[in-house]
């Protein structure tokens, strides 16, 4: 089966290598900060002039199917998908662009290190606001098990 | 850029948690789906039943 680690692992590999900047949020940033859940999606922070070769990078590992391009005032997202034949589980690459109201978050970016390798994720503080400009039911769920650990 | 103030390990750890919470929830919802087909399937298993009842 398809493993989401092993997806993240095989695009920040590929990132490192071009030298593209990213910072991870979403999901897997959250269980960076010690609050796990389930995820699909791969959600990297980029800026807009990395979107397109993030896009060609990732469909030589197989992310083939472009989504429709998502504008929510200060949170615009650019998606890309490939489906595992075998499990039929479908992962979502998320590609957030940095706008002038995300900014400061892109400038907060930390670096972690995950098995020896440096992993740039955005900050606990940053991850919040993220997730208040999106403002969906999981981001503002996801926001009350942040806030909660640092309370 | 600072440093994230997570260990290598808990970031390896706590990662490896989320694709065993991805597994959990691929087998609850593929058990979820094989339940509804069953039930799905129910009435028509009753109607193959009925010719061997006949038979008796």
């Amino acid at each position: 089966m398809i493993d989401l680690i092993d997806e993240l692992k095989s695009l920040v590999t590929k990132l490192d290598e071009q030298k593209i900047e990213y910072a991870l949020c979403g999901g897997l940033a959250l269980a960076i900060y010690d609050r796990a859940r389930a995820t699909a999606d791969i959600d990297l922070l980029v800026l807009a002039e990395s979107a397109e070769p993030i896009f060609a990078l990732a469909e030589s590992v197989g992310y083939t199917i472009r989504g429709l391009d998502m504008d929510f005032g200060a949170v615009k997202i650019r998606r890309v998908s490939k489906i595992d034949r075998s499990s039929r589980v479908v992962l979502t690459l998320d590609l957030l662009l940095v706008t002038r109201e995300t900014q400061h978050i892109w400038d907060s970016r930390v670096q972690a290190t995950w098995e020896g390798r440096p992993l740039v994720v955005v900050s606990r503080d940053g991850l919040i606001a993220l997730k208040r400009l999106s403002g969906r039911p999981q981001d503002l769920a996801d926001i009350g098990a942040l806030t909660e650990e640092t309370q | 850029m600072k440093r994230i103030g997570v260990s290598d390990q808990d970031v390896s750890a706590r990662l490896r948690l989320v694709s065993e919470l991805n597994r959990l929830c691929l087998s609850l919802k593929r058990a979820r789906l094989v339940t509804e087909r069953a039930k799905k399937r129910e009435p028509n298993v009753r109607s193959s039943e009925q010719p061997d009842k006949n038979n008796i």
